[in-house]
This record gives structure tokens, C-alpha cells and sequence, in this order.
């Protein structure tokens, strides 16, 4: 018999929903995680973190259920370019291909870390960008960020083709359209990250993403969370403006006076609210459609190691010039799929190559991925569609691509809702994309605040 | 009171154009005041031509044994020395020597004149009339008219097969076509009127709008015509001054309507000794208000001091800002001069003051005529 | 030419003209160079072909400010304007009234747009940061700078443009408005206001010199002191004020070395490039559509869709002549007949989404018929038979609007317009704009803060700070 009333409820146990969960009942909540699925994770996710929050892997002891790095700060690899921590094997990637570029790359490096450094108290606790004290030079580059392309301040900055377009892939990374004004302002959200202790980097853990969900799940059991798997939400249950509970799509209701839900904002308050709920207005917002573009993920499994012009612990990224960005994000808004998508190969074993593949349309061929992805990695290394034994892909969940609004505003204004006791900790409540766990961590910090117990 | 709808002759064809269903009352008629916006219509007359209903225009023909002697007595210029198919504009004037109304004075025939005005005066002159033994007919509505303004309407005339050569001030009765019409020059903005019969006029009005088509006719309603007067510097009775409903005013003087040039100085008219007598003397002119906001019959202002009045007032779409016809102290209305007014104000807000600067009439010049 | 000018003008354009007539009338010096034969830039209006005439590169341009339009006196000088009529959007069978609803609101953004782009000096850089900031608090912080034509509009903002190189559905292209809603059509087309600003700034005592191509400001210590003409000879003058584009102005008339590194490398990636080719089309009558029951006053847009926009905007960054092309069409002559022969009909249609450089290689005469024949085959499906009425032609790519106009790539805006590239963003000006680094060299003309927010707004900005520093002695 199961019971009908937690304290708080979690919906969905994606990295956000599990973080929520086991935060949750570690400050002894009776907490209720329910998953849509029948299991609790796939045997598909992508292969690298550039993003997980220090924070919560300090207080969830991470480390002590199973996670941890398999290799750390990977390089970037690119068709003749390679940018790695090594500065001086970086400068002679950069020299052969453009001399002036290598002192410009490392000028602009050391500004965007410097910048992202000093914002990231900003992003990390929540506070909204504009309140962030910086030196004048810095408020300067932050301005002319808020309003520029990643693209058109790349190409401002650096002449290769090359180098602009590996350089762009960091917003593409976390949802920005690079082409776009406004997402100039996620390279600098992306050289904030902290992967295993170094700023802007990118580390593969052991097991993939896959391992830091287990890690989440143990932790968050280990700590009393209730996990409830194959149970899709109907509703939420509201009364005078807060909420009161959940009803299953089995029918069953729950009482909850907290629910933190892990799925898209916009899904969650035009879908699971009773209808006008927010207001006839904001009803009318939400239902306006959306251009929702994604990543695919998928999983070459070879019969041997490829041969790919990079070196093995890279991450190799085809993208060739920066133009591609523009066309590939048109094509997958028109529903299309991309003739040349963006797609950044890591090999996770020697014989298992994870490519996530932008942008990615909500109505895309599948079959026609596939192809499209082999030949354009064969172009790179040839053979390597004979040692293709099997590819399996990980089904894009879209989004609308990250506003700027997203990345300048309070963490408050993206977790909390208008509805009282309704936190959002899914992917969409950080400020760009991105598999950091920190929404959760703050939106159960705020409800703690809000319903001290 | 009732209102009720008095139709001119092109009534059912203007109530086609007129889609906004916007009408207003002018004479004893019930005329479109916009067809298709003031600002274009009034476009439409500098650019290319614009038709109005002009047939509220009242019409009265004099005809009597001592028309001679009534037509020098009453009006401020001497018609008899016309010939036929002539005519000249003039003024009546209360005995104190006020303007009572301005017209057209055409002579039909020997023993016939016809006055066309914007405003009806007939018991006033219908009592001088029977003094000097003539009889006053009213023929407002024996007749529909049209008039066609604009540099393209003289092409538009040649075009729809009537002869285009006519003097300003002169007029011509014509079969055109199976018609009688009679086509005429009097408007104060240069261009033709087509007069006919009221059964008529719907054919009219169809074979001008055809005809017009290649010169981006369109039709212009009572607010464009008041707007094209306005820019023009023309007063008008019963908008800008009191004329025939002040029974024997000093008030207002010709030349405080600059309308002292259709005054013949040598003949003796009704109100002569007045209207030349040393009287404070104002002019007319116009006022650039450096607002949005027409602003008619407001005291208008020189270091705080009222210097003279407004008159009409519109937002002037070709000037961009609100204009007014102003009557001001003569030595306060040379052009340039700074003053000051205070704008009406709408739905309870404060009323606010704005600056204007004097200009001499016109505001716009008309546009030159395109020659057939 | 004997001494020294108080202010030489390059350029006898809206901004020129307009900047001539208010320093002239402030009691300055002043001469205006122009290249080409007549005064006025795209406000001219030429005879195409036999008795057919239009306006060159665009039949409607941002409104000139009431203020600066009374300013002026242009109404004295015979710039009459009929009123902006509504936009048609067609189809072969069906066809839509374009909605206005954005213009009231366009009109007081590019109004309070205006207003800052004529501050003295720009807010410190956190207050100008046009996007983090709250809304309300500042110009224009708030979403019309990164919101989308599509999200601004839901489906029709597409219909509210002339022929655009964009994709609707990218934040930024709401900032398109701000030039909207477009002033006119003038009488005698855009060529009577240009006539009006002449004689304006004529009366004022202005002098205009055309056929003056200037070659090189010549400048020293930092400093302007002449213009050099091509022809030979220097114009001394105590300031310069520029109405070309930022990448004219600075990369072609001075040596690099006299700028500063930083603004070189800034001017050179401001990003301009031209989106539209004009046809304009001389017909033996008027034309009809089944569809509507006259022609049309305002603009036509053919077969305006938001997906045709998205594909012409990817050939366009391709270099590629689009399948579906943006067509505006307009009939000058249906306001002012003056502008066609009695019967016939004017025809000019802006036909977006036509790269300057193609990516094979030159403009062709193959690439140029192929281009008007999609356009008028376009054309042909809303106005059935109009092809067999064309009696005149003319068509003027991207790079031909480069060479008569003077207009970097032909771009009519004067750079792209994006946030990044927009008010205090737009490199070579310094923070007071309209001046520049270079001391007495002023800068108007499309690519100055002003330039796409409305015309001859630029030249008064310019010329009022021109005046502001002759009279406060900053300038020797």
C-alpha cells in the first residue's frame, strides 16, 4: 500500500530531479521521486560533464557512491586545430594554422576566464547578473557580450575558420543558438563551468553521464528517497494559488506541499496546471508554439578503434567554419534535418564513440542521422563505416533554445513559479543547458527558506 | 429636433466611396466628411486631383427690373460690367460694415445673376432684393456640382472630353455627351466644377471616377476641403466668423479676413463708409503651432498680453503640426513673430501652453497645374 | 576656393543636405562635396526610361522627425507627403491586409531611440548596457532588442518588411521596426524631398559642389584640417562631417595609420552587407489583380511566408540567388500620376535576399536575368499578364547600389542591424557621439547611431554637436 502524503515530491529523474530528491531527504524530508519511465535511466546519455556543480557533490558525497573522472580537462580537437590545457602545444596548433590568432586566443582566454571568474558567484548562488560588481574593462567586455553573436564576436576576434567555429561550439553546447545576438554571453557562461576542478573544462566520467546518476540514485536512496518508477503525472493539484499535491496518470492523488519538477517549465505550467491556473494571459503565452531544437546522442559501437586525426582523450568537433552554425540551426527550426549538422565525437573506450549531433529538430529523420553523421565522420576518418557494428541513438529532447534572458536573470526567477511550493530544478531552471545539478541544489535551498521546517 | 439625412444628388455614389460611413451636415445636406483619411485626400488634391460634393454650396439667381441698381448696392464689387459667362468674387456687408458672407457673382445673361456662397443668406438679401423689385430663386438644388482640384484636374477635364480652356472665374454651359452640364472655375483652390441636372449626376460622377483613374482620382470629403481651405488662408462664413447669423455687426472687417481685395473701392456698397472707416485695425494671417494639437478660437498671447485670436485650426499633415487661421493686432502679425496659446486639453488633463509663430497666407501655395 | 571652410560635408544626401542647411543657418561656412553629378543620394528621383520615373533605391525611408522636418521649413520648400497607406500581403488567391498594430508602438521606440541617439555623451557603459538592465529603465532595455519578428508578431510580423534578408524566427530582427513606419510617399517621390532639403539648405547659404569626389581627409596630430578631392586640390575646413558609411569614412579616406589600431580592426569587422536589389519596371498600363479592386497605394508584399524567408536568408548567406525570392512591390505612380506617362503605370519592386557577392563569382548578365526573370515570374502569379506591359526595365543589383550610391556591398542600412551593432555599439564613434576619434571629423550618414532610426535625423545629430564644439572653441 502506498502511502498518499510526502513532504515533497519530485518529478522526473533526470540529473536535476535526482540531485532534488536526494538533497531533499537528506535534510529529512519524506520525499517521493516519480519517473515516467519504466527504468531509472536509459543505457544512453552523453559522454562528457562540463558542467557539475561542486557544491552538490561535496554535500551528496558523490565520490562515496561511485562517481568519479576518467579523464579530465579533455582538449578540443579539430580538423587541423587542437586547443588543450598545454598552452605552448596550443599555440602551435594555432600558429600553424593562423599565427596572429595564437596571441589573440590567448588574450581572449585570459579575459573570458577572468570574467566568467568573477560571475560565477553570480550564476553559482543565484544572483542575478546585472547585481555582480566588476571592474570597468570587465562591465565592458560583459556588455558587448549581452548584445554580440558567439559568432560575430568570435570572428571579430580570431581569423581562422577553424578556430571560430571549435570556439562557437561551447554555446551551441549549452543550448545558445551561436548565430544568434545574445549568445555571445554563453561562451562566457561555458568558461565559468567547473568539471573537476578546473574553470571551463570538460572531464569524462567513469561510466559517462550514465555513472553520475547512478551516483545521484544511490545517494538519493541511501538517504530515504522514495523512487517510484513507470509513473507518469496526470496533474498537480492547486488550491489557492499553492500547491496541494499530484495526481498520477493512474489516477491516484498524493498530498505534497512541495513539488520540484525536472521537466521543461513551459511543459510543466501549460500541461500539468488545471488550465488557466496562471491566468488567461499566460495561458495564451504559453501556448504559443515554440521553434524547439535539440541534441541527439549517439552510440557507435566499432570493431575497432577509429581513426580519427586527434588525439585518442580528445573531444574531436566537426565543424568547419562557422557559417555551418547558421545554416544547420535554420534548417533544424524548419523541421529539417541538418545537411551538415554540428558533432563532437568523444571515444568513451577505445571502441565506443559517443557523437552528439546539433542541432536536432523535433520532426527529424532518424534514418537519415545516422547516415548523414557516418558519412561526415568517414570524410575524417576513413574506413570508419565499416567498423560500425551497431548505432544507437538517444532520443533528443528539444527545447527552445536558451534566451538571453536565462543567463542574465536570478536563479530565483528562473526556479521559482507562480505557484506557490512549485520549484522547477529540470534543465531549463539553469541558466543555459546543462547537467549541473545547481538548480536543485538552490531550489531546495529557496524552499527551505520559504517552509522552514 | 430631428436630424435627418437630406441627400445630395451624388448621395448614393459618395455612399459607396464612403466606407467609414462618416458623414457630416454642411448647408441643408448630409455630405461624407472622409472618404479614405483627410490626409490623403488632401494628398491626393496636391498630388494628382481630388473630387468633392460641392452641391450644398448654395445658389440663388437674381433676376428683376432694377437688378442693376440691387447688384451695385448689395455686393462690394460691380458685377454689370460682366459680360455673360463671366464672374467675379465679392462680398456682402452688414450696414456696420461687418462681412456677412463672400461669394460668386456670374452673370448668366444680361438680366440674370447667379450667387454661389458657402453659406445662405437669404433672408438678408432676399429683402433687399424685393426693395429694388427682383426676385431671389433658389436653385440649391436644381443642380448637383462636383468640383475637381488638384494640378491634374485640368488634365482630367481635357480627358473627359470637355474643353479645358476656361478662364479662373469664368464658366461655360455645355452638352457633353447627351448631358447638360455647366462647367465652371470658382473654387478658391484653382480646378473645375461640373454642375448638372440631380438625375444626372450618379453618370457624373461614374465618368469622372473612370476618367480619374489614370490621375489617382480620389474622392475628398467636408474635412479635406476645410483642410485644404485652412492651408489655403481662406475664411469661410459660419466657420470662421459669424456672417449672416449676426444680424448688423461692425464685425468682422474685411481686411481682419484678408478679403480687403474684393472690395472695389469706387462704388458706393451697403456698409462702405464703415468698412472703410478707421476701425482698430487686425489682420488676418497665419499661426505655426509647435504642437499636434489644433487649437481654434483660443486667445493668443505676447509676453502675456492677448494680441489677437485664432480662427479655424487643424493638424496640417503637409506641415506636420497643428495651424490656424489667426486674426491679430496689426503691429504684432508680421511674420516670424514669436507668441504663445494654450492648447485645449482632453479627458481631464491640464491644459498646456505651446509656442506658434506667425506666417503669411498661404500656408501652402497650391500646386502648379499639369496643362492638358 | 580660398580660405577655410567652417565645416565640409561629404556626401549631398538626406543627411548632408540636412546638416548643410542648419550649420548654414547658423551663420557657418559651409560646402558640400559630391561625388556624383546631382545632390540628393537615394533621395532622387530619375527617369528610367522614357517619361517613367522612380525613385532609384527605395521608395520609403524611416520618417523625418516632425521637429526636424518643421525645423527645416521642407513643407515651404515643397516636400509634400501623402500619408503611408496599409501594406498588402498576396497571394494568387487570396490576399491580407498587413496589420498596423505595431506602428503606434514602433513610432514612440524609434522616437525614444532618437532621443538617445542625439544624447551629448552616451550613459556610462553599465547604464548603456541596452539588454541586462531592467525594463523601463532605460532605452531600449527591454525585449524588443532580442525578441524575434516571429515571437513579436506571431505569424505576420514577415509581412511588415520590405523584402528583408532575414530570418524571422532569430532574436534581434525586431530591432527591423525601428525603421519602420515609413514616412511618404512624397510627391515627386523621394526625389521631392531631396529637391526640398536642396533648396533649404541653399537658401540657407550653403555650398553645394557636385561632381567633388573627396579622396582623403587629411588629418594632423589627431586632428582634421582638409578634405582632398580627387580631382586634386585640398579644402581646408575647420571640421569634417561625414555622411558615408563607417567603413567608406574611415577605411577608404584615411590611412590606417592615422586611426588607432583598436578602432581599424573594429571598423573592419562591423559587419555590412547588401540585401537588396531593385527592379524597377516601366508599364504601358495599370496594372490589376483579380483580387483587389484597385491598386494598391502602399506596398505590396508577394507571397510573404515566414519558412520562404528562413530558405532565402540560407541562400542569401550562401551567396545563392534564392528559388523564392522576398518581393515588395510599389506603384509610385498610383499617389503621384506625374511620375508615368497618362495610362501607364510605375512599378518599382524591392526584391530582398540578393547577395552582393555572389558565391560563383560576378554578377553576370545571365545572373542578372535570372534574378528579374524569379522576380517577375513571382509577380506574374499575383498580377496575371503584367510581363506583357513591362516597357522599360531596370534593375540594380546589390553591387550596382555599391557604385552609385557609394554604399558599402550596397548595404541600404548601413550594417546589419543587430543589438551588437546597434547605438553605442557601432564602432569609430567615440563616447560623444556623433564625434569620432579623430578630432573634427563628425559622423552622420547610415551607419551612425541615428542613421536607421530615421532620415536626415543623423545630420542634424551631427550637426548640431558640430555647431555645439565651433561655438564652444573646442575646435581651433
Amino acid at each position: 500500500m502506498s502511502e498518499t502524503r510526502y513532504d515533497a515530491i519530485v518529478i522526473g529523474a533526470g540529473v536535476g530531479g535526482l540531485a532534488a530528491a536526494a538533497l531533499l531527504a537528506k535534510a529529512g524530508r519524506h520525499t517521493l521521486l516519480v519517473e515516467r519511465q519504466p527504468a531509472l535511466f536509459g543505457t544512453l546519455a552523453p559522454a562528457t560533464l562540463s558542467a557539475l556543480d561542486p557544491r552538490l557533490a561535496k554535500m551528496l558525497k558523490l565520490a562515496k557512491h561511485g562517481f568519479g573522472y576518467a579523464a579530465r580537462d579533455l582538449p578540443l580537437a579539430a580538423p587541423n586545430l587542437l586547443l588543450s590545457r598545454d598552452r605552448h602545444a596550443t599555440a602551435r596548433s594555432l600558429a600553424s594554422l593562423m599565427p596572429t590568432d595564437a596571441a589573440a586566443y590567448t588574450v581572449w582566454r585570459r579575459e573570458m576566464l577572468s570574467l566568467a571568474k568573477a560571475l560565477r558567484p553570480a550564476w553559482w548562488d543565484g544572483k542575478a547578473v546585472a547585481e555582480v560588481s566588476l571592474k570597468p574593462a570587465q562591465r565592458v567586455l560583459l556588455d558587448r557580450l549581452t548584445v554580440s553573436s558567439a559568432i560575430a564576436h568570435l570572428c571579430a576576434r580570431f581569423e581562422s575558420d577553424a578556430l571560430r567555429a571549435a570556439l562557437a561550439f561551447a554555446a551551441a553546447e549549452c543550448g545558445a543558438v551561436p548565430s544568434e545576438p545574445g549568445s555571445a554571453l554563453a561562451l562566457l557562461w561555458s568558461a565559468a563551468q567547473e568539471a573537476n576542478g578546473a574553470q571551463g573544462a570538460v572531464s569524462l566520467p567513469k561510466g559517462g553521464v550514465l555513472a553520475l546518476l547512478r551516483a545521484l540514485s544511490d545517494a538519493a536512496q541511501a538517504a530515504g528517497a522514495e523512487v517510484r518508477t513507470a509513473t507518469p503525472v496526470a496533474r498537480l493539484l492547486t488550491s489557492g494559488g499553492a500547491v496541494t499535491g499530484v495526481e498520477l496518470a493512474a489516477g491516484e492523488s498524493i498530498e505534497t506541499p512541495l513539488v520540484f519538477c525536472a521537466l521543461g517549465r513551459r511543459h510543466t505550467l501549460a500541461t500539468l496546471l488545471p488550465p488557466a491556473e496562471l491566468g488567461l494571459g499566460t495561458a495564451r503565452t504559453l501556448a504559443r508554439p515554440v521553434e524547439e531544437i535539440g541534441n541527439a546522442v549517439l552510440v557507435f559501437a566499432l570493431s575497432a578503434a577509429p581513426n580519427l586525426p586527434a588525439p585518442p582523450d580528445a573531444r574531436f568537433l566537426i565543424a568547419e567554419r562557422p557559417e555551418i552554425y547558421e545554416s544547420a540551426f535554420a534548417e533544424a527550426r524548419a523541421g529539417r534535418n541538418a545537411r551538415e549538422p554540428v558533432l563532437e565525437l568523444v571515444r568513451e573506450e577505445p571502441t565506443r564513440l559517443v557523437v552528439r549531433v546539433w542541432p536536432v529538430a523535433p520532426s527529424y529523420a532518424r534514418s537519415d542521422l545516422v547516415r548523414t553523421v557516418t558519412l561526415m565522420i568517414e570524410r575524417h576518418a576513413s574506413g570508419f563505416a565499416n567498423l560500425v557494428v551497431s548505432a544507437d541513438l538517444l532520443e533528443p529532447e528539444t527545447t527552445a533554445p536558451v534566451p538571453l534572458e536565462r543567463l542574465l536573470a536570478s536563479a530565483q526567477s528562473r526556479i521559482e513559479t507562480p505557484l506557490r511550493g512549485l520549484y522547477m530544478v529540470g534543465a531549463d531552471a539553469e541558466p543555459a543547458n546543462a547537467l549541473s545539478g545547481r538548480a536543485a541544489r538552490l531550489a531546495v535551498a529557496l524552499s527551505q527558506k520559504a517552509r522552514p521546517r | 429636433m430631428t436630424m435627418s439625412i437630406r441627400a445630395t444628388p451624388f448621395h448614393a455614389r459618395a455612399a459607396d466611396a464612403n466606407r467609414g460611413n462618416l458623414w457630416a451636415q454642411r448647408g441643408r445636406f448630409t455630405l461624407a466628411s472622409e472618404y479614405a483619411g483627410v490626409a490623403q485626400e488632401a494628398a491626393a488634391a496636391r498630388f494628382a486631383v481630388a473630387m468633392a460634393d460641392i452641391s450644398w454650396r448654395w445658389r440663388v439667381r437674381l433676376e428683376g427690373a432694377r437688378l442693376r441698381e440691387l447688384t451695385q448696392r448689395l455686393f462690394t464689387k460691380d458685377p454689370n460690367a460682366l459680360e455673360p459667362g463671366q464672374a467675379l468674387k465679392a462680398l456682402w456687408l452688414a450696414d456696420q460694415g461687418g462681412v456677412r458672407g463672400a461669394g460668386v457673382v456670374a452673370r448668366l445673361a444680361r438680366q440674370s445673376f447667379e450667387l454661389t456662397a458657402a453659406c445662405e443668406d437669404a433672408a438678408w438679401i432676399g429683402a433687399a432684393a424685393s426693395l429694388f423689385a427682383v426676385t431671389l430663386t433658389d436653385r440649391t438644388e436644381e443642380e448637383g456640382g462636383l468640383a475637381l482640384i488638384g494640378p491634374y484636374a485640368e488634365k482630367l477635364v481635357a480627358t473627359l472630353g470637355l474643353d479645358a480652356t476656361l478662364a479662373p472665374l469664368a464658366f461655360r454651359a455645355v452638352s457633353w455627351k447627351g448631358l447638360d452640364v455647366t462647367l465652371t472655375r470658382f473654387g478658391e483652390h484653382g480646378g473645375y466644377e461640373i454642375w448638372c441636372k440631380p438625375d444626372d449626376a450618379p453618370l457624373v460622377w461614374d465618368r469622372v471616377a473612370a476618367a480619374g483613374e489614370p490621375f489617382a482620382l480620389q474622392p475628398a470629403g467636408l474635412d479635406a476641403m476645410d483642410l485644404l481651405d485652412l492651408e489655403a488662408g481662406v475664411p469661410r462664413p459660419g466657420r470662421d466668423y459669424d456672417g449672416a447669423t449676426a444680424p448688423d455687426a461692425a464685425e468682422p472687417l474685411a481686411g481682419a479676413l484678408r478679403l480687403a481685395s474684393l472690395i472695389d473701392g469706387d462704388h458706393p456698397f451697403n456698409g462702405a463708409v464703415q468698412a472703410h472707416a478707421h476701425l482698430p485695425r487686425r489682420k488676418l494671417t497665419g499661426l505655426l503651432i509647435d504642437s499636434d494639437t489644433p487649437a481654434p478660437f483660443a486667445p493668443v498671447f505676447l509676453a502675456g498680453k492677448a494680441v489677437g485670436r485664432t480662427l479655424s485650426s487643424r493638424y496640417s499633415p503637409f506641415l506636420r503640426r497643428a495651424i490656424a487661421l489667426v486674426q491679430l493686432d496689426e503691429a504684432h502679425a508680421a511674420p516670424g513673430t514669436a507668441l504663445s496659446l494654450t492648447l485645449p486639453s482632453s479627458r481631464g488633463a491640464l491644459p498646456k501652453q505651446a509656442a506658434a509663430r506667425v506666417t503669411d497666407l498661404p500656408f501652402i501655395p497650391p500646386p502648379a497645374s499639369i496643362p492638358a | 576656393m580660398t580660405d577655410r571652410y567652417d565645416a565640409a560635408i561629404i556626401g549631398a544626401g538626406a543627411d548632408g543636405l540636412t546638416a548643410a542647411a542648419l550649420l548654414a543657418r547658423a551663420g557657418q561656412r559651409v560646402v558640400v562635396l559630391e561625388r556624383r553629378a546631382e545632390p540628393g543620394g537615394r533621395l532622387v528621383t530619375r527617369e528610367f526610361h522614357p517619361g517613367f520615373r522612380a525613385a532609384p533605391f527605395a521608395d520609403a525611408l524611416p520618417p523625418v522627425p516632425d521637429d526636424l522636418f518643421r525645423r527645416l521649413d521642407l513643407a515651404r520648400h515643397g516636400a509634400w507627403r501623402a500619408p503611408a497607406a496599409d501594406a498588402v500581403a498576396l497571394w494568387p488567391d487570396r490576399f491580407a491586409v498587413v496589420p498596423r498594430r505595431f506602428e503606434a508602438e514602433a513610432e514612440a521606440r524609434r522616437a525614444a531611440a532618437l532621443a538617445h541617439a542625439a544624447l551629448p555623451e552616451p550613459p556610462a557603459p553599465p547604464r548603456w548596457n541596452i539588454l541586462a538592465k531592467p525594463a523601463a529603465d532605460i532605452w531600449p532595455a527591454d525585449d524588443w532588442t532580442r525578441a524575434s519578428l516571429a515571437d513579436l508578431a506571431e505569424a505576420d510580423a514577415p509581412l511588415l518588411l520590405d523584402a528583408p534578408a532575414l530570418d524571422p524566427f532569430a532574436p534581434g530582427t525586431a530591432l527591423r521596426l525601428l525603421s519602420k513606419p515609413e514616412d511618404g510617399p512624397w510627391r515627386g517621390g523621394l526625389g521631392g524631398l531631396g529637391a526640398a532639403l536642396l533648396a533649404a539648405a541653399r537658401e540657407a547659404g550653403a555650398q553645394i559642389a557636385c561632381n567633388r569626389e573627396v579622396g582623403d581627409i587629411r588629418s594632423e596630430n589627431g586632428r582634421v584640417t582638409a578634405l582632398a578631392t580627387a580631382e586634386g586640390g585640398d579644402i581646408a575646413a575647420r571640421a569634417v562631417l561625414s555622411t558615408l558609411d563607417l567603413k567608406r569614412t574611415f577605411l577608404s579616406l584615411f590611412p590606417w595609420s592615422a586611426l588607432p589600431s583598436a578602432t581599424v580592426k573594429q571598423i573592419g569587422a562591423f559587419r555590412m552587407q547588401g540585401s537588396t536589389a531593385r527592379l524597377l519596371c516601366a508599364l504601358s498600363v495599370r496594372p490589376r489583380s483579380p483580387l483587389l479592386a484597385a491598386l494598391p497605394r502602399g506596398a505590396v508584399h508577394v507571397m510573404p511566408d515566414a519558412r520562404a524567408l528562413v530558405d532565402a536568408h540560407a541562400a542569401w548567406r550562401a551567396g545563392i540567388i534564392s528559388e523564392k525570392l522576398p518581393l515588395t512591390l510599389r506603384f509610385p505612380s498610383r499617389v503621384d500620376p506625374g511620375l508615368a506617362p497618362t495610362g501607364g503605370a510605375v512599378m518599382t519592386v524591392s526584391i530582398g535576399a540578393v547577395p552582393h557577392t555572389l558565391f560563383d563569382g560576378v554578377w553576370t548578365n545571365e545572373k542578372r536575368n535570372l534574378l528579374t526573370a524569379r522576380a517577375l515570374d513571382a509577380i506574374e502569379q499575383v498580377f496575371p499578364g503584367i510581363g506583357a506591359t513591362i516597357v522599360g526595365l531596370e534593375l540594380l543589383t546589390p553591387p550596382d547600389i555599391e557604385q552609385q550610391l557609394g554604399a558599402t556591398a550596397g548595404d541600404l542600412d548601413g550594417g546589419e542591424i543587430a543589438p551588437d551593432q546597434m547605438f553605442a555599439f557601432r564602432p569609430g564613434l567615440s563616447r560623444k557621439s556623433p564625434r569620432t576619434p579623430v578630432q573634427g571629423l563628425y559622423l552622420a550618414g547610415p551607419s551612425s547611431a541615428a542613421g536607421p532610426l530615421g532620415t536626415c535625423a543623423a545630420g542634424a545629430i551631427a550637426a548640431d554637436a558640430l555647431l555645439a564644439d565651433l561655438r564652444g572653441g573646442t575646435l581651433p
